[in-house]
């Protein structure tokens, strides 16, 4: 943030304002806060919509069922999913994370310049790729890959490590958390690189030009300056990158499986918080009570995207979260 | 790397130190390792590539065979026709989300980046980092509810388009936001100081300035709505025919992919109309890539002339 | 915006090295301001003007313009649908059919809401659903569930015999392996394995799902899943979106079962995969029946003769029924009954075996529309379906098998209820 003293700024005190200042203070800290609106409305939509359903402590639980015929014995837990949400979009982040910070410090240090030119759009054409094109991409081409070569070949290699084994039937079809794990990644990639890269451009060149004429390598000076500089750049791109990964519903939906059961083996199925909102809308048309559990799931990702932030921003000691690179 | 331990980690000082304190042979093994990280890294560029290159030759080897000039101008009805509809509600769809929200986030951004007191700025960002991260799904879910079923618009191309128009408003958003602030201050300082007022500058210099890489913003927020299907699904309905009101509903090309991909095989035709749409979704993504690149190269270009 | 020419304008200004002052007469900011202000309270005014204004426009359609009927839900009439649009509008030029495969717990709930003229859906509507929304089942096709499974070593050329009970055992997980006593019982020649049968099902809220677990829940007592469009299932049974899906994962999972519509008979066949004969419960091999005759084929001679079963037993005065016979199918003075399939209740009635699990495709429409004078074309498009539409033309790339006359009759029957107007 530049607060530069001595800028005319319109946020003075209202007590020092014409009113035509004050409406068009009112104005503009309105079209600032149109996000803020947007995100009311979502959960205020939300929580209508719910109609104030109470499930009772059983919503906070792994039981799922939502049988029609027997009002008894339906439950609405939501823990599976956020299982299957947690474990995809904190092992594709941490994937995305460290490949986008690989790609970064390369595209911004190591390439010749007319290389670097190239790279910085293939990655951001990545990230332009609609999911649904993901989703059959991974369905008909990877799959088959993954449940013939892949699958057998990690589950024979570190199947020791507990998650990492599994019966042939668990990734038969290919379709699993491993694969879902795959494609968000690739999903997250070029967005993470790219801040991570427009943030390593930002730093001013002085301070790369000064650890270089001290001797050190590119190497050095990417590892010992640049990225502490813009550490919290990174932190904040790690946390976008969270938001896609945790939300994104076509393309995992097509490759996840959609299990409803706890994950027992990353190469089984399972199903997302986000995807089950896909997949079981429909019938929820016809089962009311369902309906409502669905709109309570939504409302429980929308908060886990709002505290993801929150915390972020704690984190970051209530400095803005983005910012051009590590100038903020 | 070099195991030195308690030394702050950014401290230029800490390198010469090591250069002198470790010897000749040590600054060959760092010099080595420099050049082979710089051999090794770009490989993980196959990572990018590789995704990229084999979904281009997947698709086109799909659509190619059966595309021809009239798939892009008949409509399609039941299992006969082209993408017309489809490509005409993508354009509706994206081009009305885009309009409600390139004037919603230009404005908020370039209020964020100029006049917000640095708490409202914060709070403006972190809203717009949230709604950033918000899931596809939960703002297709809501306009669901509240515009498809409260409002009683039904599905429609207006309901759809106000629903996307949420999903990319931060993508304008925030690249206004940095596109103002990354104005050079040299420029500000200049403006201000031969007389002009704040909003002389921002409008004179500020906004022209800024304008190429707000411009990239727009074009990233327009090929992520082009591409999204969440927010689409409950909200836009369908209808094949070319749609003649925002009250209708319409087809749209990721819609099309989504509902056409796991027809029967009886019906080929409609399979082979997915990796065409999947086809032209690339060539409009890949087109606004390259649109993009043009605008940076040129405002690179022209800042550069600016301060020659 | 004018924005956008005063920025081009200023850049100009810019290359050139000096930046000119003009004076505007009123401020830029204060316009723009006012213009946001205006800009917000619009979107949020239109939300709520826009429920009275759009709303009330939004149906009714211009007498020389094209008129559009629209029509959601299962995916399985789906591809029909898309076929018999063009049809129709062969002989309607004026009319323009618009199908949306969304599933059939949409198709219920949007016909029900009157958001659409025909709501589509493979499970039948509930009767007090069904008087509650005056809503009228109108039986456009006859469809079936095939039974596949994957199992290396057995052609796909023999056909297992398998019935309600040893199904919903297997989904259940009371029968775990290929070669067991009640599978082998019923299949004398065949050589099964002793892998663990992969029940796999739908992913994704499905009328498959609800059919299937109708046949199950009447076939077998210990079935304790209920039945519906989503149900749960025991924790080994991998899960597919979507008839193909289903295809796909089935052709790379050994030894596994699944349940697909007929529709993508040539795509299973394709992939190798086998399906089973299914039989009633006469068939149980759990009681020792292993009358190989009791088993019977999907062929459309077959499928037509549930149907006629189902109408002539179970139909009228309405046919929201499925016409799943997991169990026996007895008639009584009362009526018919399902049997829930309990092994050795023997039957008394003499037929010839009809093939189980089969369904027909439902179209529900609105008895008082509100718009009279559009109803007209839906009522129109109906008769063509049931005349024209029932032809193999539009059939038989889908291997749905046209409605057998009764049903017809029932339909057209129906017809006459709904309130029409010129």
């Amino acid at each position: 943030m530049r607060n530069q003293p001595g800028v005319a700024r319109l946020s003075n005190p209202p007590g020092g304002m014409s009113l035509r200042q004050f409406f068009q203070w009112l104005s503009g800290a309105a079209v600032a806060m149109i996000p803020l609106y947007f995100i009311i409305a979502i959960v205020a939509t939300l929580v209508y919509a719910s109609g104030f359903q109470n499930f009772g402590w059983s919503f906070f639980s792994t039981n799922w069922n939502p049988n029609p015929n027997d009002p008894s014995v339906a439950a609405y837990g939501w823990f599976d999913f956020a299982v299957g949400s947690a474990i995809t979009s904190a092992i594709a982040l941490a994937l995305a994370m460290v490949l986008s910070l690989g790609l970064a410090v390369c595209i911004v240090s190591f390439l010749p310049p007319f290389l670097s030119r190239l790279a910085a759009p293939v990655t951001d054409m990545l990230a332009g790729i609609p999911s649904v094109v993901y989703g059959i991409w991974g369905y008909v081409i990877l799959a088959p890959y993954f449940s013939k070569v892949i699958d057998p070949w990690m589950v024979g290699t570190l199947g020791f490590l507990p998650g990492f084994n599994a019966t042939p039937t668990q990734y038969a079809g290919g379709v699993g958390l491993i694969l879902a794990i795959f494609i968000l990644t690739i999903m997250v990639v070029p967005i993470t690189t790219a801040l991570v890269r427009d943030s390593l451009r930002s730093i001013p060149k002085e301070l790369e030009e000064a650890g270089l004429a001290l001797g050190a390598t590119r190497w050095e000076t990417m590892r010992r300056v640049k990225i502490p500089f813009i550490q919290r750049s990174i932190f904040s791109a790690g946390l976008l990158g969270f938001g896609r990964a945790i939300g994104e519903t076509v393309a995992v939906f097509m490759v996840i499986g959609n299990e409803v059961t706890l994950p027992t083996s990353i190469f089984g199925g399972s199903t997302t918080m986000a995807t089950l909102l896909v997949s079981q809308m429909d019938s929820a048309f016809t089962y009311p009570l369902l309906l409502k559990a669905l709109v309570e799931i939504a409302l429980v990702l929308m908060v886990i995207s709002l505290s993801v932030n929150a915390i972020g921003l704690r984190l970051l000691g209530r400095k803005t979260v983005t910012g051009p690179g590590g100038i903020e | 790397m070099s195991g030195s331990v308690n030394r702050p980690a950014f401290a230029p000082a800490s390198v010469a130190d090591d250069l002198s304190a470790r010897g000749f042979g040590r600054a060959t093994r760092r010099i080595l390792f420099d050049k082979w990280i710089g051999r090794l890294l770009p490989l993980l560029f196959i990572v990018v590539v590789f995704p990229i290159l084999d979904m281009i030759w997947w698709i086109a080897q799909n659509a190619l065979p059966t595309m021809t000039w009239s798939t892009l101008t008949t409509p399609l009805y039941g299992d006969v026709g082209g993408l017309y509809g489809a490509i005409l509600g993508t354009t509706y769809l994206a081009g009305l989300a885009l309009a409600i929200c390139g004037v919603l986030g230009i404005f908020g951004g370039m209020y964020t980046a100029e006049y917000a007191s640095p708490r409202t700025a914060t709070f403006a960002r972190l809203f717009g980092n949230i709604l950033a991260g918000t899931p596809a799904i939960v703002i297709g879910y809501t306009g669901y509810f509240l515009l498809v079923l409260y409002t009683g618009w039904g599905t429609s191309i207006a309901a759809g388009a106000i629903t996307l128009s949420v999903f990319m408003l931060p993508w304008v958003f925030r690249t206004t936001d940095l596109a103002f602030l990354s104005v050079p201050p040299t420029l500000r300082e200049a403006s201000l100081g031969l007389g002009a007022t704040h909003r002389q500058y921002l409008f004179r210099v500020g906004f022209p300035v800024a304008f190429p890489r707000i411009l990239t913003g727009i074009f990233i927020a327009l090929a992520i709505g082009v591409g999204e299907t969440a927010p689409l699904i409950f909200t836009a309905g369908w209808q094949l025919a070319p749609a003649t009101s925002l009250t209708q509903g319409t087809s749209y090309l990721t819609g099309l992919i989504w509902t056409y991909f796991d027809e029967p095989a009886n019906l080929g035709h409609l399979l082979a109309l997915s990796f065409q749409a999947a086809f032209i979704l690339f060539v409009i993504v890949i087109g606004l890539n390259v649109v993009v690149q043009i605008i940076g190269a040129r405002y690179r270009r022209r800042l550069k002339g600016l301060f020659a | 915006m004018t924005n956008a020419q005063t920025a081009q304008g200023t850049q100009d200004d810019l290359s050139g090295g000096t930046i000119r002052r003009k004076s505007s007469m009123m401020s830029k900011g204060a316009a723009a301001g006012l213009a946001i202000v205006l800009l917000i309270v619009g979107l949020a005014g239109g939300v709520v003007v826009g429920k009275y204004v759009l709303s009330s426009s939004s149906s009714g359609g211009g007498s020389s313009a094209v008129t559009s009927i629209t029509e959601t839900g299962s995916s399985l009439i789906f591809p029909a649908m898309s076929l018999w649009g063009p049809g129709f509008s062969k002989l309607y030029p004026n009319v323009n059919v618009t199908p949306q495969s969304t599933g059939s717990g949409t198709g219920q709930s949007s016909a029900e809401a009157g958001t659409v003229d025909i709501g589509g859906t493979d499970v039948w509507l509930n009767t007090t659903t069904a008087t509650q929304d005056t809503l009228l089942n109108f039986p456009s096709a006859i469809s079936a569930q095939l039974i596949f499974y994957n199992l290396p070593g057995v052609s796909s050329s023999t056909h297992l015999n398998l019935n309600g009970t040893v199904i919903a055992m297997i989904y259940s997980g009371a029968i775990t392996k290929w070669n067991d006593p009640l599978i082998q019982a019923a299949n004398p020649g065949v050589s099964l394995p002793s892998n663990t049968i992969v029940p796999i099902h739908r992913s994704d809220g499905s009328g498959d799902t609800g059919m299937f677990s109708s046949m199950c829940e009447l076939s077998w007592s210990g079935w304790t899943f209920g039945h519906g469009t989503t149900i749960q299932w025991i924790a080994s049974s991998p899960s597919y979106n979507g008839n193909g899906g289903m295809v796909t994962g089935l052709s790379n999972t050994q030894y596994g079962i699944a349940y697909i519509g007929i529709s993508y008979l040539s795509q299973a066949s394709a992939a190798g995969l086998g399906y089973a004969a299914l039989g009633d419960n006469l068939a149980n091999s759990a009681t020792g029946g292993t009358d190989a005759a009791n088993y019977v084929l999907p062929t459309s001679q077959n499928i037509a003769y549930d149907a006629n079963l189902g109408l002539q037993y179970l139909a009228p005065p309405s046919l929201a029924v499925s016409l799943i016979l997991g169990g026996d199918v007895v008639g009584t003075t009362n009526g018919p009954t399902i049997y829930p399939g309990e092994g050795g209740t023997n039957p008394t009635v003499a037929y010839p075996t009809p093939y189980p699990d089969v369904n027909l495709e439902y179209l529900l429409i609105q008895e008082h529309p509100k718009d009279l004078s559009h109803q007209k074309y839906v009522v129109q498009f109906l008769e063509w379906i049931l005349s024209y539409g029932q032809t193999s033309q539009y059939l038989s790339a889908v291997n749905f098998l046209p409605l057998t006359p009764a049903i017809i009759g029932y339909d057209m029957n129906s017809l006459q209820l709904v309130s029409v107007s010129n």
